[in-house]
């Protein structure tokens, strides 16, 4: 299969399963409200009053900014007077900002890692129906091994891509606009590429019923090295969506919106973030195509499964050994579909 | 001890880098010629500059040891009605020799961000001092050596003039605080012996602060320079004469009048950039990696001379140099001599020069724009910049915010990038917010590195643009259009300003001198409660000082009618009642935002109800970015 395949496939895979995309939306959206709570309490008590919030709510002016960096040394200049609410809620702000900082990547990253078994299992199983027991054991399966992955993941950033992208910025700042044709596609391919191996893993990981990420690791690597035309297709044309969304929506859209419109303004938001999330789908859903009717050594026996009908995985492992490739799983229970072609599967479930 | 003043100054430490905001712009005149101020329509310029000081030095380069050979001839004019009894020189360059000197003490071995390498110090040596008649004198060292002092056997009277001639070796530091060289880049500043200013029976004259700069009195420069034929130099004054000699090197002489200093630069690799500007040559010297610097450059410089002209009097020299700074030696820009300035690409908020280049962040225009203004606020009107610093930045970075935002807008006169913009004004706000318990008002000496950014950059700028918007913009130029006319070519001080600003107001400005200038006062204004039928503001203080400007208040009532009330500000706390009014919907102090120095005006507007859809518009941003920032967290 190629990339462009992929590709179409994943369009298809989430619109058909459109179900996953409003699931990881509702989690989104509660997770980013549960932290707002407090600021929006916050902010209301102490500037609901105020003319300034108009301000604050037409475009942050440079002196609002000033004065909110520089509220405490101006409440000390005055012995320390109350009336600068300013300075009060600033210091409320920046321990709410330290707390949001830590809470902010656990409610990323244990959701993140939960859902992404049991959307991965959604798409591997193409031909099956959506089932929430099924999607549910396949986040749960999988959500230990993810967040292992999640770690390391996260492990890389800092280590690679955080100097790279910190010395990026410092080339383009002292070198000026030509370092940034070099820097920034660079940088690009640094985080496609990365993308590529870290999802895949992931995928790899589903597919072959295996949790240990650093098997996935491996295979996901391998199977990238090997097919990297296909790969750097498919991942040239979800990134290529992902731009297009923001060029979109934060380039077009948004800014020619009116700042007081707030109900127009958060119903285009929310259209954004729910786009946002497919278009990370439809490379998801493309990579597992790709996976699934790509031929590859398997690190590991995969699991060999029957379907039982109590067995809330809807199979169950018999231990018999894999036919050696993704492709070539055919044993009954295994994730639905796998030995049939996707294009064959697609069909199917359009028909 | 002779009766020269010699100030020590209390050894603060690290002041060396001053928090300099150096000020900078850039554009085209055209936007001056589109907002005109009314008032200020090329007055005179005295005709006559008083010659007090002139020097006449012969000097050449050892292009290789980066040291000068010089001979001078110096011609002071007693002017007081006390006879002098000695002399006292600067010698600055001594500031560079090692680290006991009073600069390198107070400022440490940093300056402005660029280091002074102790492999590569400056000095100055005096080797023969004598009077025209071939009287011998001597001459002893001040404390660090900045500063020399020579007795006279007869005391120069009233009236009559004194020539004094000496021999001197001076040797060039790599570039470290505004003078020195890079290579084959040379910013020649400081570097010749050169006498303080007899006043009140008294020199005054002193060390090398890390925060000082100078103080001298009008005269005529004639200074001819030898060096190698390679090199294109720049300097104060007009070039008159070059002489080509037959071992490969040249002399290019430069003379000056009514200037209060001489410096000059060269480099072999110095291009050319002129531009005729209402009979004045601006001449760009720029090197070749900084080509893309030219048209803006001019641009502001052109912008700069226009306005200022406009304003305050008219540019009465022939030229105006602007010298470029190399990137190994920036050390050199950003500082202002007569008739000559130096520039630089460097960023002002740290961004690297990427920002600079794509025209998003001013800083190239500032420093021209600022330094281009210092003709005006030192070199005619001649501060004592190390007694009262606050009155040439001052003067100038008020000037040179005004460029700006007539120019580039209020709101992008520093940073246009998209949708981070940025004004001028506001980075003198967030300097002056650091430390806003200074009076503008002390010796250099006297403030620490931050205190000094404060006191003689941010603190003037809001105060004057205060005074500026609080008896409008009309009535303020004609200030310093006054002030600038009565002491072009003089050496006013904070007393003659004054009297100048209250004799064209016609107001008592106690609250600005006294407030602002001489105290250390801070303000805030807020408003504390708005009910049905009355608005309560108030006026807070520092403990143990009071400030007050007056200002306004300006309320809204339910049927969308407004009052602008006066306020003193004399009360700490005034209640405003309307009983047969409406009921009132919003109040707000200082509504125009005049008061620049108020700490906060995030509170000094006020509703009565709640406010639901601003706060409704800033939480569904929130929300939005939380969910964004999850989204990349999440990795998904």
């Amino acid at each position: 299969m190629n990339g462009w395949r992929a590709f179409q496939l994943g369009i298809s895979r989430t619109i058909r399963y459109w179900w996953v995309v409003l699931i990881l939306f509702g989690v989104n959206l509660l997770s980013a409200l549960s932290l707002a709570v407090l600021p929006a309490g916050s902010l209301a008590s102490q500037f609901g009053h105020r003319i300034a919030i108009q301000a604050a709510a037409d475009g942050v002016d440079a002196w609002l900014v000033v004065e909110t960096l520089m509220s405490p040394l101006s409440s000390g200049a005055l012995g320390g007077q109350s009336v600068l609410e300013l300075a009060n809620w600033l210091q409320q702000i920046t321990l709410l900002g330290l707390l949001t900082a830590l809470v902010l990547p656990l409610l990323a990253w244990l959701p993140a890692a939960f859902l992404t078994g049991g959307l991965l299992l959604t798409y591997v199983e193409v031909t099956q129906p959506f089932r929430w027991r099924r999607f549910l054991w396949g986040c749960w399966h999988w959500w230990g091994a993810f967040l292992l992955l999640g770690v390391m993941q996260g492990i890389l950033v800092i280590l690679l891509l955080l100097p790279l992208t910190g010395a990026v910025v410092g080339l383009v700042a002292i070198a000026g606009g030509w370092s940034a044709w070099v820097g920034l596609p660079l940088l690009t391919v640094v985080v496609a590429v990365g993308l590529a191996w870290i999802e895949g893993a992931r995928i790899a990981a589903v597919l072959g019923g295996m949790r240990n990420p650093f098997h996935a690791l491996g295979l996901a690597l391998r199977f990238t090295i090997r097919h990297l035309p296909a790969v750097g297709v498919l991942y040239g044309l979800a990134l290529a969506l992902l731009g297009l969304l923001h060029i979109l929506f934060r380039g077009l859209l948004l800014p020619r919106l009116p700042l007081d419109g707030w109900l127009l303004v958060l119903v285009v938001q929310q259209i954004f973030i729910l786009a946002r999330l497919w278009a990370r789908l439809v490379r998801l859903a493309g990579g597992a195509a790709l996976y699934r009717d790509s031929r590859i050594p398997r690190a590991a026996d995969p699991p060999a499964v029957v379907h039982r009908r109590d067995d809330p995985r809807g199979y169950a492992q018999t231990g018999q050994p894999g036919g050696g490739s993704f492709a070539a799983q055919t044993s009954p229970g295994q994730p639905a579909g796998q030995s049939q072609g996707d294009g064959a599967k697609d069909s199917v479930a359009k028909r | 001890m002779s009766n020269h003043k010699v100030h020590q100054g209390r050894p603060a430490g690290f002041w060396a880098e001053a928090v300099i905001l150096l000020v900078f712009v850039f554009l085209s005149g055209l936007a001056c010629l589109l907002f005109p101020v009314p008032a200020a329509a090329h007055p005179p310029v005295q005709s006559s500059p008083p010659d007090v000081a002139s020097y006449t030095i012969t000097v050449t380069l050892d292009a290789e040891a980066k040291r000068l050979t010089a001979r001078e001839t110096i011609t002071y004019l007693n002017t007081t009605a006390t006879p002098i009894p000695n002399l006292v020189f600067h010698l600055y360059l001594n500031a560079f020799r090692d680290q006991n000197s009073l600069f390198l003490r107070e400022g440490g071995p940093m300056h402005r961000g660029h280091g002074w390498d102790p492999n590569h110090p400056g000095w100055i040596r005096v080797t023969d001092l004598r009077l025209a008649d071939g009287t011998v004198l001597t001459l002893a060292e001040i404390e660090d050596g900045t500063l020399a002092r020579a007795d006279l056997p007869v005391p120069v009277a009233p009236g009559e003039r004194v020539e004094i001639e000496l021999e001197f070796q001076a040797q060039l530091p790599r570039i470290f605080a505004r003078t020195g060289y890079a290579d084959d880049y040379f910013m020649v500043g400081q570097w010749f012996p050169k006498l303080g200013v007899w006043e009140d029976g008294g020199w005054n004259a002193h060390p090398f602060h890390a925060n000082a700069e100078f103080y001298a009195n009008f005269g005529t420069y004639d200074v001819a320079i030898t060096l190698p034929d390679s090199y294109i130099t720049g300097g104060t004054g007009l070039p008159v004469s070059t002489v080509d000699h037959d071992d490969g090197t040249q002399t290019v002489r430069y003379r000056a009048e009514g200037v209060i200093d001489f410096a000059w630069t060269a480099s072999t690799r110095f291009r050319e950039a002129p531009r005729i500007v209402d009979g004045i040559e601006l001449l760009y010297l720029y090197l070749p990696e900084h080509e893309w610097t030219v048209e803006r450059v001019l641009d502001a410089a052109e912008a700069a001379v226009t306005c200022y002209g406009r304003w305050y009097g008219p540019y009465p020299y022939a030229r105006l140099t602007v010298v470029d700074a190399p990137d190994d030696g920036q050390g050199a820009g950003g500082m202002e001599y007569p008739t000559l300035v130096t520039a630089g690409p460097m960023s002002m908020l740290g961004l690297g020069s990427g920002l600079i280049r794509a025209e998003m962040e001013r800083s190239l225009e500032l420093v021209v724009v600022h330094e281009v203004g210092h003709q005006w606020w030192q070199s005619m009107v001649a501060f004592n910049e190390a007694e009262e610093p606050w009155l040439d930045e001052g003067f100038t970075d008020y000037s040179t915010l005004r460029v700006m935002e007539k120019v580039y807008g209020a709101d992008t006169s520093l940073l246009d990038a998209g949708q981070w913009e940025m004004g001028y004004l506001q980075i003198h706000r967030m300097q002056y917010l650091l430390s806003p318990r200074l009076p503008m008002y002390g010796p250099a000496w006297e403030f620490g590195m931050m205190e000094y950014g404060v006191a003689t950059y941010s603190k003037p700028v809001l105060s004057l643009t205060t005074l500026e918007r609080t008896l409008g913009e009309e009535r303020m130029m004609a200030i310093m259009q006054t002030f600038f006319q009565r002491y072009q070519f003089d050496h006013p001080t904070t007393e003659d300003f004054r009297a100048v600003a209250e004799e064209v107001s016609g107001q008592d400005l106690a609250w600005f001198f006294d407030g602002l200038v001489y105290g250390d006062g801070v303000l805030n204004y807020a408003v504390t409660d708005v009910s049905e039928h009355s608005v309560t503001v108030v006026r807070q203080n520092s403990p143990n000082s009071q400030l007050i400007v007056p200002t306004e208040v300006l309320v809204i009532f339910a049927d969308g009618s407004s009052l602008l009330e006066a306020w003193s500000g004399a009360e700490s706390e005034m209640t405003f009642t309307y009983a047969d009014r409406p009921p009132v919907r919003s109040a707000q102090v200082d509504p125009e935002q005049k008061v620049v120095v108020d700490l906060c005006w995030a509170d000094n507007g006020m509703t009565r109800r709640f406010q639901i859809s601003p706060w409704l518009s800033l939480v569904v941003r929130l929300l939005y970015n939380l969910q964004n920032g999850l989204l990349v967290m999440g990795g998904l």
